[in-house]
C-alpha cells in the first residue's frame, strides 16, 4: 500500500475540515469525489506533505512524514499538483519543469531528458520555450502536470487537474492518468465524474471531511438507481449517496 | 525503476543541483531589468564625481566607495526582497514546499543568483572607474579596501532584504527595504560626517568621517585598514544572519540544519555587534584615516619616505613624487613671494609639501626657516574639470602666501599692527596674490593683512608700488623695528 | 425565480448614494488602505520625532535629506496601495472603476499629506511646512507614474532614483524647477514642476491602473 491513513483528521480553529478518515490505496488510478468544502483539497494537501494532520495516522510510500528525513524520502517520489497553481510568469515551461525536477532532486544527469519527456507528455512540446506568461490557462494547467509527473512519481496527487482543459487535452489527460497508474498511486481529486468514471478503477467520495462511499464507479453508479439527480449514472449515484449522507 | 529509485551512486553531487538551480535563477532573474537604471545612476552620480576629482588611488576609492554604494545598495536591497517574496506573492510557496529539496537551500540559491549580477555590475563599475583612474597615470596603486567594503555591503544589503521578503511577502515590504536602506545609509554617513557617534562610522558610505577628503589622503602615508576592516566585519555577520535565518523556520531544513543555521545567526549577530562596537572606539587620526584600537597595527603608523621632487630655484620648493604635476603651479605661487623674502631674517629658506592634516591642524606649519605646506589642501576636488596651472598658483598663493609673509613680517604675537598689516599686504600684492574672494572651493588665509578702504590698505599699495629692490632694501634695514611695533604707518615709504 | 437585482424592482436597482460609500469601502479595503494609512501616521510621527529629538539639523544637505525620505516612503507607500489585486476582472466592470481609482488617490493622497503636514506642524524644518507639501506632492507623483510604467510593486524605484539625482542637486545647489528638493520653499516654478507631475500621475493611474508586470 501506498498510501495508508487512518482516523485522519485536521481541524482549523473550530472548522472541522477532515473528519476521521480511513483510506488505503495502492497502484492504480483513486477518484476522490465531493462538493466544494468536503475536505478534498485539504487531505490532499496532508497526503503532499504540507499540511500537518490535527490527528491520526498517516503513512505514505511506506514511511512517515512526520520525520525529516523519511517526509524527505516521499517527497523525492511524489507528484503534486495544486488546485491554484502558482507559476513564475518569466519562466519558459521548460525552465519551470526543470526548476521542480532540480528541487525534487531528480539526478542531474537526467534532468534533461526527464523535462523533455514530460513536456511532451502534456503535449506542449512545440510550446516548450514559450515564457509562461503567454499561455493559456489550460496549458498552464498542463505545465502543472509537467511539473507533477516529471520525477516519474510513485505518488501522485493531483486537485482539479483538467480544469481549463478542452474536451480532446482531457481524454488525452484520462489515457495519461491510466499510464501512470500502471505503476504509481494515483489520487485525483475533481469535479467531473466522467473523468472519474473513465479512469478511476476507484473511488471514494467525500461529505463534511468525511468519507461516505468507497468503492468502484460502477458501484456507485449503482447507487444512483435507488433514486439520484443527474444525466449521468455516475451522476445520480453521487446524488443519492450525498443525498442520504446528509439525512 | 523510476528515476528517483536509481541507485545512490547515480544520484548527482547536491552541489551539482544547487549550481544548475543558481543558473536557472540568473537566467530569469529581475535584476537584469534593473541594471539599465543602475548604469544611469554609476554614470550620473558615481563616474561623474569621482573623475571629478584629482586622480589618486585612495583618493577616488573613498568617494567611490561612498558614492557607489548609495547608488546600488537601496535599488538592489528593493530588488531582493521583490525576489525573496517571491514565492508568497505567486502562490508558489506550497508547491515548492512539496519538494524533497530543502528550502533554505532552494532560498539561497535564488538569493544567490540575484547577488551574483549586482556583484558582477559593481565589479564592472569599479573597473571602469580604476581604468580611469589609471588611464590619468594616477601614482602609486589603487585602493583596494573601498572595494572590499562594496564587496561586503551588496549581499549583506540583499540578504537582509530578501530575508525580509522571504519572512514578510506583503506588497509594501520592498519598497520599504529600498527607502529603509537609502535612510540607514544617508543617515549614518550625514551623521558620522558631523561628529554624532563614532559607531555610525560602521555605515559603509564611510571611508573615513568628513565628507570628501584632500587629495594627498594615504599618499604619505598607509591607507588604515581599521574602519574597513570593522565595516567588512559587520557586514559579513549581517549577511550571515540573514541568511541563516532562512533554514531556522520549520520545514527549512532537517532538525540538524535548523540547530546549526540558529547558531549562525547568533554567530552572524556576535560579528555584526563585534564590527560596531568596535567602529565605536575608532578615532581620526591626523592623517584623516580612522584606527581602531583593538585592530590597529603601530607598524601602520609612519611615513612612506620618498625621494622629493623640488624645484631649481634658490628658495627651493619640494613636493611628492605623487604630486610632481603639481610643482609648476606651487613653483609660480612660491617664488615671487620667496623672492621678496630673499635674505631677510626669519625668511624660509625651504617650502616642502606635508600631508594634510584632519584634527584641526592649519595647513601651513612654520618652524624656523622650514615651511611646511599641505598642498593638497588647496587643490579643489570637485569642481568637474581639471584646473590650470595658473588656476593652481593662485589657489596656492592665496591659502600659503599670507601666513609666509605674517610669520616673516609680524611679530608672533597675535594680530599685525597696522604697519605691520600693510607691509604684509603691499608684499602680497607684489607678489601677485588674488584679492577679493574666490569662486567655487578655495582655502583663504586670513592673517590680519589690511583690508581694502583703510588707510593701512593705502600704504600697502603704495608698498607694493615700489621697485622690489627698493622693497627690499627698505625691509633689510627696518624689518627688526617693523615686528617689534616701532614703526608707524606714516612711517612707511 | 428571479433574483432582486434582475427584477429591477426599487429594492434592487443600484443607489449611488446607498451603495456608492460601500463600493469605496470595499474599493479602499480591496488596495489594504488601512495599511497605508498606518503607514502615513508613522511617517508623520517619524518627522515629528525627528525634528523634535534634533535629527534634523537646521542647514545641510541631512536638513533636507530626512524629511525627503519619509516623504518618499508615505508616495510610495500611497502608489504601492493603489495596485489591484484582482486584476483583468476588475478593469473590465466598467467606468466605475475609474472614478473609484481616481477618489482612492484623491482621499489616500489628503491622508498622507495630512499626516506629514501635523507631522511638521511645531517643528523647524529648514524649508518649512509648504516645501513637505511640495515635496510630498512631486514625490507623490513620481510614485504613481512609476506605478503606471512599472506596476505597483515596483513604484519606488523612480522616487528613490530621484531621491538620489535630488542628493546631488541640492549639494550642487542646481536651479532647475524639476528637482524641486533644490529650490526654495516658495518657488514658485518648483511648485508648478511639482504639481504637474503631481497631475500626470493622478490622471495616469485613476484612466489606466497600474501597470501589473507579467514578469517576475
Amino acid at each position: 500500500m501506498n498510501v495508508e491513513i487512518t482516523g485522519l483528521t485536521l481541524r482549523f480553529g473550530r472548522a472541522q475540515a477532515v473528519d476521521g478518515v480511513d483510506l488505503h490505496a495502492g497502484v492504480g488510478v483513486f477518484g476522490l469525489l465531493g462538493p466544494n468544502g468536503a475536505g478534498k483539497t485539504s487531505l490532499l494537501r496532508m497526503m503532499a506533505t504540507v499540511l500537518h494532520p490535527s490527528s491520526g495516522s498517516l503513512r505514505l510510500l511506506g514511511l512517515d512524514p512526520n520525520s525529516y528525513g523519511q517526509r524527505r524520502d516521499i517527497r523525492r517520489r511524489l507528484g503534486y499538483l495544486p488546485q491554484n497553481l502558482g507559476y513564475y510568469p518569466g519562466f519558459t515551461v521548460l525552465e519551470f519543469v526543470e526548476y521542480f525536477a532540480l528541487l525534487k532532486e531528480v539526478p542531474a544527469a537526467r534532468v534533461p531528458a526527464a523535462v523533455a519527456r514530460a513536456v511532451e507528455r502534456v503535449d506542449l512540446g512545440d510550446r516548450a520555450r514559450s515564457k509562461l506568461r503567454t499561455l493559456s490557462g489550460g496549458m498552464l494547467r498542463r505545465v502543472g502536470i509537467a511539473q507533477a509527473i516529471v520525477n516519474d512519481p510513485d505518488l501522485v496527487l493531483l486537485d482539479e487537474p483538467t480544469a481549463g482543459l478542452d474536451l480532446e487535452q482531457r481524454i488525452q489527460f484520462r489515457d495519461m492518468l491510466c499510464s501512470l497508474g500502471r505503476t504509481a498511486t494515483v489520487l485525483v481529486s475533481t469535479h467531473l465524474v466522467e473523468d472519474v468514471a473513465a479512469a478511476c478503477g476507484e473511488v471514494a467520495l467525500m461529505d463534511r471531511g468525511k468519507i461516505i462511499f468507497r468503492g468502484t464507479p460502477a458501484e456507485l453508479a449503482a447507487r444512483g438507481e435507488a433514486g439520484g439527480i443527474g444525466d449521468a449514472a455516475m451522476e445520480r449515484g453521487y446524488t443519492s449517496v450525498l443525498a442520504k449522507a446528509r439525512r | 525503476m523510476t528515476l528517483t529509485e536509481a541507485p545512490a551512486a547515480a544520484r548527482s553531487l547536491p552541489q551539482a543541483h544547487t549550481g544548475r538551480l543558481v543558473r536557472l535563477e540568473a537566467r530569469r532573474n529581475v535584476m537584469l531589468l534593473l541594471i539599465p537604471l543602475l548604469a544611469l545612476l554609476f554614470w550620473f552620480d558615481t563616474y561623474r564625481t569621482v573623475l571629478q576629482t584629482p586622480p589618486f588611488w585612495a583618493l577616488r576609492g573613498i568617494v567611490m566607495q561612498k558614492h557607489i554604494m548609495l547608488d546600488f545598495a537601496p535599488l538592489l536591497a528593493g530588488v531582493a526582497a521583490w525576489t525573496g517574496s517571491r514565492d508568497g506573492r505567486r502562490g508558489t510557496g506550497e508547491l515548492v514546499a512539496a519538494t524533497s529539496r530543502p528550502r533554505w537551500i532552494v532560498q539561497t540559491s535564488t538569493w544567490a543568483a540575484t547577488t551574483a549580477w549586482a556583484v558582477l555590475a559593481y565589479l564592472i563599475c569599479v573597473a571602469l572607474v580604476y581604468g580611469a583612474t589609471a588611464a590619468q597615470h594616477a601614482p602609486g596603486s589603487p585602493a583596494w579596501w573601498p572595494v572590499l567594503v562594496g564587496l561586503s555591503c551588496l549581499p549583506a544589503f540583499t540578504a537582509l532584504a530578501f530575508a525580509a521578503g522571504a519572512f514578510f511577502p506583503s506588497r509594501f515590504t520592498t519598497p520599504l527595504a529600498a527607502i529603509m536602506a537609502l535612510l540607514l545609509l544617508e543617515v549614518g554617513f550625514r551623521g558620522a560626517s558631523h561628529g554624532s557617534s563614532p559607531y555610525l562610522l560602521i555605515v559603509p558610505l564611510n571611508a573615513m568621517p568628513g565628507s570628501t577628503p584632500a587629495a594627498d589622503i594615504a599618499v604619505f602615508q598607509p591607507y588604515l585598514p581599521d574602519l574597513a576592516i570593522t565595516q567588512v566585519m559587520a557586514l559579513a555577520g549581517l549577511g550571515l544572519a540573514a541568511l541563516a535565518a532562512l533554514g531556522t523556520p520549520p520545514g527549512a531544513g532537517t532538525p540538524v540544519t535548523r540547530r546549526t543555521c540558529t547558531g549562525l545567526v547568533v554567530l552572524g549577530l556576535v560579528l555584526a555587534g563585534t564590527g560596531i562596537g568596535l567602529a565605536g572606539t575608532g578615532r581620526q587620526q591626523p592623517t584623516g584615516m580612522v584606527a581602531i584600537p583593538a585592530l590597529h597595527k603601530a607598524a601602520d603608523d609612519y611615513e612612506k619616505a620618498y625621494p622629493p621632487v623640488c624645484t631649481a630655484s634658490t628658495t627651493p620648493t619640494c613636493v611628492h613624487p605623487a604630486f610632481r604635476k603639481y610643482l609648476p603651479a606651487a613653483q609660480a605661487a612660491f617664488d615671487p613671494l620667496l623672492r621678496e623674502l630673499a635674505g631677510l631674517p626669519g625668511a624660509p629658506t625651504r617650502v616642502t609639501q606635508t600631508a594634510s592634516r584632519y584634527t584641526g591642524h592649519p595647513p601651513i606649519s612654520l618652524s624656523g626657516p622650514a615651511v611646511s605646506v599641505a598642498l593638497a589642501e588647496a587643490i579643489p576636488n570637485d569642481t568637474g574639470r581639471s584646473l590650470s596651472d595658473a588656476e593652481l598658483s593662485r589657489n596656492f598663493k592665496r591659502a600659503f602666501d599670507p601666513p609666509i609673509v605674517a610669520a616673516v613680517i609680524g611679530n608672533g604675537q597675535g594680530r599685525p599692527d597696522e604697519a605691520q598689516a600693510a607691509v604684509i599686504e603691499g608684499l602680497l600684492i607684489a607678489a601677485g596674490v588674488p584679492q577679493g574672494p574666490c569662486n567655487g572651493a578655495c582655502v583663504i588665509s586670513d592673517v590680519g593683512a589690511a583690508r581694502p578702504g583703510s588707510a593701512a590698505y593705502d600704504a600697502g599699495t603704495r608698498f607694493a608700488a615700489l621697485p622690489a629692490a627698493t622693497r627690499h632694501a627698505w625691509l633689510m634695514t627696518n624689518l627688526a623695528a617693523l615686528r617689534a611695533g616701532r614703526i608707524e604707518l606714516g612711517q612707511l615709504p | 425565480m428571479t433574483s432582486d437585482v434582475s427584477a429591477g424592482s426599487g429594492a434592487g436597482v443600484w443607489s449611488p448614494v446607498r451603495s456608492g460609500p460601500r463600493l469605496l469601502m470595499l474599493h479602499l479595503l480591496s488596495r489594504r488602505i488601512p495599511v497605508a494609512l498606518l503607514g502615513f501616521v508613522v511617517c508623520g510621527l517619524a518627522l515629528h520625532v525627528s525634528a523634535q529629538l534634533g535629527w534634523i539639523p537646521s542647514s545641510g544637505l541631512v536638513s533636507r535629506l530626512v524629511p525627503l525620505t519619509i516623504e518618499a516612503v508615505a508616495a510610495v507607500l500611497l502608489a504601492t496601495s493603489m495596485r489591484s489585486p484582482f486584476g483583468e476582472p476588475e478593469d473590465g466592470t466598467g467606468r466605475r472603476i475609474v472614478y473609484l481609482r481616481g477618489l482612492a488617490i484623491v482621499l489616500t493622497g489628503a491622508a498622507a499629506f495630512g499626516a506629514l503636514m501635523a507631522g511638521a506642524t511645531g517643528t523647524t524644518l529648514a524649508q518649512g511646512n509648504w516645501a513637505v507639501l511640495r515635496d510630498t506632492a512631486g514625490l507623490t507623483g513620481i510614485a504613481l507614474l512609476s506605478a503606471a510604467a512599472f506596476g505597483g510593486s515596483f513604484s519606488w524605484i523612480a522616487p528613490l532614483a530621484y531621491l538620489i539625482v535630488a542628493q546631488q542637486a541640492i549639494n550642487a545647489a542646481w536651479t532647475t524647477p524639476w528637482l524641486w528638493p533644490a529650490r526654495p520653499a516658495h518657488d514658485r516654478g518648483a511648485a508648478l514642476c511639482a504639481a504637474l507631475v503631481l497631475a500626470a500621475g493622478i490622471v495616469v493611474v485613476t484612466l489606466r491602473g497600474t501597470r501589473e508586470p507579467k514578469s517576475d
